[in-house]
């Protein structure tokens, strides 16, 4: 988007919500809050519309054949070779797998699907280079900033949504997802699982992967998650997971700003020999611990066999320790796709 | 009289249920009477509500049962003359137009319906209801 359709935006925005000065009539004289209003909506117009027609060509419908019949949703190119993100969902068992973008259409393979993060690759060979989706950065996603759905709901043309940022969350009523997602406040319908959401410069910062009530918002997987699934495929083949073999729990008070303690270390698993029962977890690799629920963040980033740092408080000392995580247990045995999702089925072993 | 039994007699005057038993009381009873009754097996309850039923009208005993054989005769010759028939007859399953599901050979492992009758189906459009999820967070 161009810097000018940006400031327009901001300007906009910025007029509609400056506060009145006191004693005046909060609503303005009737024709200046048209005009503002007005104005607010033609930013929003122009600026949602220039990311869908930039993004448009990179966004395809997915559909499937399983036992029960065809599944359609959305994906989009991750990158010019034709690989495409979708969801584990929308490919099924990944034997017929095909493609569309208006009528074009294409037969797509299953690359890999993600159990954990339910995160499919697909990819089309005959497609020559292939328009893709930049990436966005998910630090700067923050409550209320805007972003822009872009997928093909039900048998419809593709199409634009508009919402905010509600919050970034690990888990919702209970449930505990596998890292942080965005919790956007943008209106879904069936179809749509899949699609890239994007900042408004036209970048993809994540994976539409649920609604929320009916679809009235949706929870969308950040893309540095799907892109960990990637990365892990193009260098194993598939993806791995890291485990370390640990239970943790939450202590009252925090130690050096950490509440998140080890209980057990898992005899067979690698930390064993490491870590003790009772060190306190105060970073794994780049993600600062505060408290247990930050070991979804950590785990889900660490790749079987890649060595990372973990910092420790033991007593009074801190420690730095190299630490290289293994594949899960089940994983090997190949049962962890057939657990799904359960009372911890990936986390616990 | 007793003054063990008095004494007794002096202390239960005292002793007074809560609100609580009364206003639960009737509930309870119910339930207790409704697990009372679906103890019993259901060839059981139907023919207790027949009889009553047919009570009402003070039929003789007697006739019930032929009315049970008459009932009986009657479903025989309906069943024998259905059977008799053609392929063309009356049959819910028969004339079902939902398409057949191909069983493919063993080992194959899958089960497909053909594609010309999938393709009447519309697609079933995914929107998951929540993320991918877990119970506890605490183990890694």
């Amino acid at each position: 988007m161009s810097r000018l359709t940006v400031f327009s935006l901001c300007a906009a925005l910025a007029g509609a919500v400056q506060v009145s000065p006191v004693g005046a009539n909060p609503a303005g004289p009737p024709q200046s809050r048209a005009a503002d209003d007005s104005e607010v909506a033609e930013a929003i117009e122009s600026a949602v519309s220039e990311v869908f027609q930039a993004t448009a060509p990179s966004v395809v419908r997915v559909e499937s054949d399983d036992e029960l019949g065809k599944v359609s949703g959305t994906g989009f190119f991750a990158d010019a070779a034709g690989t495409i993100y979708t969801l584990a969902s929308v490919v099924g068992d990944g034997l017929s797998v095909a493609v569309t973008r208006g009528d074009q259409r294409w037969s797509a393979k299953l690359l890999t699907k993600d159990p954990r993060s339910g995160i499919a690759l697909i990819k089309i060979d005959d497609a020559g280079a292939t328009p893709f989706l930049e990436q966005g950065d998910f630090s700067e996603i923050k409550p209320a900033s805007p972003l822009v759905v872009v997928g093909y709901p039900f048998d419809h043309d593709l199409s634009p949504s508009f919402g905010v940022v509600g919050g970034l969350d690990r888990q919702s009523q209970g449930k505990f997802f596998t890292t942080t997602h965005i919790r956007a406040n943008i209106p879904v319908q069936r179809g749509q699982g899949g699609s890239p959401v994007l900042n408004l410069d036209g970048e993809v910062v994540g994976v539409l992967v649920s609604g929320i009530e009916d679809g009235a918002g949706c929870f969308v997987l950040p893309i540095r998650a799907a892109e960990k699934v990637r990365d892990d495929f193009a260098r194993f083949g598939d993806v791995r997971h890291g485990w370390a073999g640990v239970t943790v729990h939450e202590m009252p008070v925090p130690v050096k700003g950490s509440r998140m303690v080890i209980d057990v270390v898992d005899p067979s698993g690698p930390a064993s020999g490491q870590f003790r029962s009772g060190d306190v977890v105060l970073q794994v690799g780049d993600v600062a611990i505060r408290e247990p629920e930050d070991a979804l963040d950590a785990s889900f980033f660490l790749t079987a066999g890649d060595p990372v740092e973990v910092r420790i408080a033991r007593g009074e000392e801190e420690l730095t320790i190299p630490f290289t995580p293994a594949e899960h247990p089940l994983d090997k045995k190949g049962e962890l796709q057939a657990l799904g999702p359960g009372p911890g089925s990936l986390l616990a072993p | 009289m007793n003054p063990d039994i008095h004494k007794l007699l002096r202390l239960k005057r005292y002793e007074q249920p809560t609100q609580d038993y009364f206003e639960r009381f009737l509930d309870e009873f119910q339930e207790r009477q409704r697990a009372e009754l679906l103890r019993q097996p259901t060839w059981s309850l139907l023919w207790e509500r027949m009889t009553d039923t047919l009570g009402n009208f003070h039929v003789p005993r007697l006739a019930y049962a032929g009315v049970a054989a008459a009932a009986v005769v009657l479903s025989a010759i309906i069943l024998v003359t259905q059977d008799g028939r053609s392929p063309a007859g009356p049959s819910l399953a028969l004339n079902d137009p939902r398409p057949t599901i191909n069983v493919l050979p063993p080992g194959n492992g899958d089960v497909r319906l053909p594609v010309s009758s999938r393709s009447e189906f519309p697609p079933h459009y995914v929107l998951e209801a929540r993320p991918v999820s877990y119970e506890s967070p605490y183990s890694f």
